[in-house]
C-alpha cells in the first residue's frame, strides 16, 4: 500500500494535475464534506478527495496536518504508514483548497461479502463488519475472528488514537465507519484524517456515539476521543453494537486476562468528568498487559504500535520493568479503579525505532485449530495474530497487577551487591598475597 | 468515579449512571419508503428496476451501520399498490424483491397504503427499541396520476398536519412526469429529468435510484436525512412554503 512516506507528490498539487475520473475510478460520491473521491489519474494507489464547494476547509490546519508525520519518531511514522490514510498533499485551484490526496487502501481491506441468493460483492470492509456477533460475520461470508484477533485489531486502533493524542490531535469522529479492516487479520486503516485538528475541533456528534459529557457549544477535545475509542473497542470486541457500559461488562467476561484494560475502558465510559477519562496511552499499555507471560495482543507490538522484529512475544521494546515502552510515551495519569490498583508507570527507557510491519495477507476462510467457546469458526491465523486465545496458558490476572510500582533504575539490585562483594574479596586476596 | 453497584465475578458491572442512561435509551432510525411507479409505461425499465432494487437491498444487507439507521420498505404501485419489501430486519431477508410493470398509475391507493403502513411500521420499530424519525418517502414516477384528482384527498390524509407520523416526500420524475404534480406531492425535494427517449429515460431512472441509494448511505453516516444538493441529469423543482 502507498504510504505518507513514499508520496511522490509535492505538498501542494494543482487541481488540474489530478483531474479526470470516470465511474471505474470513483470510490465514493457525495459523502460528508466530499463531493467525490477518485483515483488520481496516472497515480495508481492514490486517491483525490474533492470537497463540496460549501465545505469549510482550513488550509493552514490542513497543511500542518500534512507536514506533521515528518516530525514524528520512526516508530510513530511506521504506524502512520501502516494504519492511517494520512493526507499527503493539499489540492488547490488557484488560492482555493478543493481537495486532498491520500493513499488508497490496498486489496487486503477488501473482501467478498456474501449477499442473498448465493451472490457475493467485492467491497471495502469497514470495522463496521468486524463489530458484529460471530454469526453475523459468518452470514456475510467473512472469516470469523477469534476474540484475540478482534482485540488485536482494536489494539491497532488504540495505537493510532494514542498517537493522535500524543501529537495533540483530536479525531472526534471515531465510529464503525471510519476505519477499514483487513478480514482475517488484525490490520486496520483509519480514514477521514483530513478533518483531524490540533487540540480541538468543531463539535460533531454521531448518534449512538455521542459523548454524554461533551457540551455541544464547545469544541471537542481528546477527552471525547477517549470516550469514543473506549466504546469502539468494547463494541467491536463484543459485537454489542449499541451498548456502552454493557459492552464493557461483556468484555470483562470475554477477556478475563485484561482486568486493567477493562477497568480503564470502564473509567472512560463511566466518568462523570471528562478529565477523569484515562489517557489512550494507558489503554494501549493495558492491552499489552498479559504480554510478559507470552501472549501479547497483535503478536508483540510495542507501545507506539510498532511491529516486533520477530514473531515472539519477547521481541519488541518491552523492558525488564514489565511495562511496555514506547518511543513517545510521555507519562500516564494515575488512576485507581475501585481504589485498589497500582497505577501504571511509564517506562523511562526509550525503545529504539522499529521497522514498519510487513503487510499480512488475509487468511483463507478455513477453520483454525483453536476455537474459542463463543466463536463457532475461527480464521486462519496470520503471522501478526497471536497463536493462542487471549486467555490461554496464563494466569487470569495480568503480570503487572501483583507487582509493586516499578523502580526506575535507582535502586540497588542483588546482582550489584554480589559483584561488589566479589570485587572486595578479590582485592583482599591480592592484598594478602602481596 | 461512581462506586459500582456490586463486584461482578467477571470483573466489571456497568453502573447505573449518567452515561448509562443512554444505554437503555432507544437508538434512532429513519423509516424509509421507496415507492416505485410500476405502471405499464415503466415496462421497458422493468429489468433495470429489479437490478437496481437488488443493489439497494444489497447495500443495506452488507452494511450493518446503514441498515441500523435506514429501515427500508419498498412499495410498488400501478393500478393497485403492493408492498414489495416490508419494513423488516434486512439481515433476516431470504429473498430479493421483484417488481412487474403493468396497469395504470393510481396515486390515491398508493397514498392510502402508505398511511396504513406507517402506523404499523413505526409501532414495530418502537417495539424493537428504535426511536423513529419522521418517515421519508422517495417516490419515483415516469407519468402523471391516472386517477384524476381523487388522489388529492388520500395525499391530504397522508400529510395530515394533526398526524405526528406524516412523512416527508422526495420525488424523482422522468419520462412524461409532470413538474406540477411533483411539486404538489413533494415536501422535501423534487427532481425532474428532461423528457427523452427510452434510453434517456432509462438513464434517468438509473440516476434516480443511484441518488436514492447514496442518500440512504449518507443519511446513515450523518444519522439524519441528508438530501442531495443536486442529482445528475435532473433539475430541482422549486418547492414553495405552505405557510408563506
Amino acid at each position: 500500500m502507498r504510504t505518507w512516506s513514499d508520496s511522490p507528490f509535492p505538498r501542494l498539487v494543482r487541481s488540474g494535475d489530478v483531474e479526470g475520473y470516470d465511474a471505474a475510478t470513483v470510490v465514493a460520491r457525495d459523502n460528508g464534506e466530499s463531493s467525490v473521491i477518485h483515483e488520481a489519474p496516472g497515480h495508481p494507489g492514490w486517491l483525490v478527495k474533492r470537497y463540496k464547494p460549501a465545505a469549510r476547509i482550513g488550509h493552514i490546519a490542513l497543511d500542518d496536518l500534512i507536514e506533521l508525520p515528518g516530525q514524528m519518531s520512526a516508530g510513530d511514522l511506521a504506524l502512520v504508514d501502516r494504519s492511517i490514510a494520512w493526507p499527503v498533499s493539499r489540492v488547490v485551484d488557484g488560492y482555493r483548497t478543493v481537495g486532498t490526496l491520500m493513499a488508497r487502501a490496498d486489496d487486503a481491506f477488501t473482501g467478498d461479502v456474501a449477499l442473498l441468493q448465493g451472490r457475493t460483492r467485492r467491497q471495502t470492509i469497514e470495522v463496521d463488519l468486524l463489530a458484529n456477533a460471530d454469526r453475523d460475520i459468518e452470514r456475510l461470508g467473512l472469516p470469523v475472528p477469534t476474540p484475540a484477533l478482534r482485540l488485536a485489531a482494536m489494539r491497532e486502533i488504540v495505537a493510532v488514537a494514542a498517537l493522535f493524542e500524543r501529537h495533540g490531535l483530536v479525531y472526534g469522529d471515531w465510529s464503525f465507519a471510519n476505519a477499514f479492516w483487513a478480514p482475517g487479520t488484525d490490520r486496520v486503516l483509519v480514514i477521514d484524517m483530513d478533518t483531524v485538528r490540533m487540540g480541538r475541533r468543531d463539535h460533531l456528534e454521531t448518534h449512538n456515539w455521542d459523548d454524554p459529557l461533551a457540551d455541544e457549544s464547545r469544541p471537542l477535545t481528546t477527552h471525547t476521543d477517549r470516550y469514543k475509542v473506549a466504546l469502539l473497542v468494547a463494541r467491536t470486541t463484543t459485537g454489542l453494537r449499541q451498548e456502552r457500559g454493557k459492552a464493557v461488562e461483556r468484555m470483562a467476561a470475554l477477556y478475563p486476562r485484561y482486568p486493567d484494560l477493562i477497568a480503564l475502558l470502564a473509567a472512560c465510559v463511566d466518568a462523570t468528568e471528562p478529565e477523569a477519562r484515562p489517557r489512550l496511552e494507558e489503554i494501549l499499555s493495558a492491552m499489552d498487559g498479559p504480554a510478559a507471560t507470552g501472549s501479547r495482543i497483535g503478536g508483540g507490538r510495542t507501545g507506539t504500535g510498532a511491529r516486533p522484529r520477530s514473531g515472539t512475544a519477547s521481541a519488541g521494546g518491552r523492558q525488564n520493568h514489565g511495562v511496555p515502552s514506547g518511543a513517545n510515551v510521555t507519562g500516564t495519569v494515575p488512576w485507581r479503579p475501585n481504589g485498589g490498583q497500582a497505577p501504571k508507570v511509564p517506562s523511562s527507557v526509550p525503545r529504539p525505532p522499529s521497522t514498519p510491519r510487513r503487510s499480512t495477507p488475509a487468511g483463507p476462510r478455513t477453520a483454525g485449530p483453536a476455537r474459542a467457546p463463543h466463536a463457532p469458526r475461527t480464521s486462519q491465523r496470520t503471522p501478526s495474530a497471536p497463536a493462542s486465545g487471549a486467555s490461554a496458558g496464563t494466569p487470569p490476572t495480568g503480570p503487572d497487577r501483583s507487582r509493586p510500582p516499578e523502580r526506575t533504575g535507582s535502586g540497588c539490585s542483588p546482582v550489584w551487591i554480589v559483584t561488589v562483594l566479589l570485587l572486595i574479596a578479590f582485592i583482599a586476596v591480592i592484598a594478602l598475597r602481596s | 468515579m461512581e462506586p459500582h453497584s456490586e463486584p461482578a465475578a467477571a470483573g466489571y458491572t456497568a453502573p447505573t449512571g449518567r452515561a448509562e442512561q443512554r444505554e437503555t435509551g432507544r437508538r434512532n432510525g429513519l423509516p424509509t419508503y421507496l415507492v416505485l411507479d410500476t405502471s405499464g409505461s415503466m415496462k421497458p425499465f422493468e429489468q433495470l428496476l429489479n437490478a437496481t432494487l437488488t443493489e439497494v437491498v444489497d447495500t443495506l444487507y452488507a452494511s450493518p451501520r446503514v441498515a441500523e439507521f435506514i429501515h427500508l420498505s419498498i412499495v410498488s404501485f400501478n393500478t393497485r399498490p403492493h408492498v414489495v419489501l416490508p419494513m423488516t430486519d434486512i439481515s433476516q431477508l431470504t429473498g430479493l424483491p421483484v417488481v412487474e410493470c403493468q396497469g395504470r398509475t393510481q396515486y390515491g391507493a398508493m397514498f392510502d397504503l402508505l398511511r396504513d403502513r406507517i402506523d404499523g411500521d413505526i409501532g414495530g420499530l418502537q417495539a424493537g427499541g428504535v426511536q423513529a424519525y419522521r418517515p421519508v418517502v422517495f417516490l419515483l414516477t415516469d407519468g402523471i396520476p391516472s386517477d384524476g384528482g381523487t388522489w388529492r384527498s388520500s395525499f391530504a390524509a397522508l400529510r395530515d398536519p394533526g398526524w405526528r407520523r406524516r412523512p416527508g416526500l422526495v420525488s424523482y420524475g422522468f419520462g412524461t412526469a409532470s413538474e406540477a404534480v411533483l411539486e404538489e406531492v413533494s415536501t422535501l425535494a423534487a427532481y425532474i429529468a428532461e423528457p427523452g427517449r427510452e434510453e434517456e429515460n432509462k438513464k434517468a431512472l438509473s440516476r434516480a435510484l443511484t441518488s436514492v441509494m447514496r442518500t440512504l448511505v449518507a443519511s446513515a453516516s450523518a444519522q439524519q436525512l441528508q438530501l442531495p444538493h443536486e442529482v445528475e441529469g435532473y433539475k430541482s423543482v422549486p418547492l414553495e412554503f405552505a405557510d408563506m
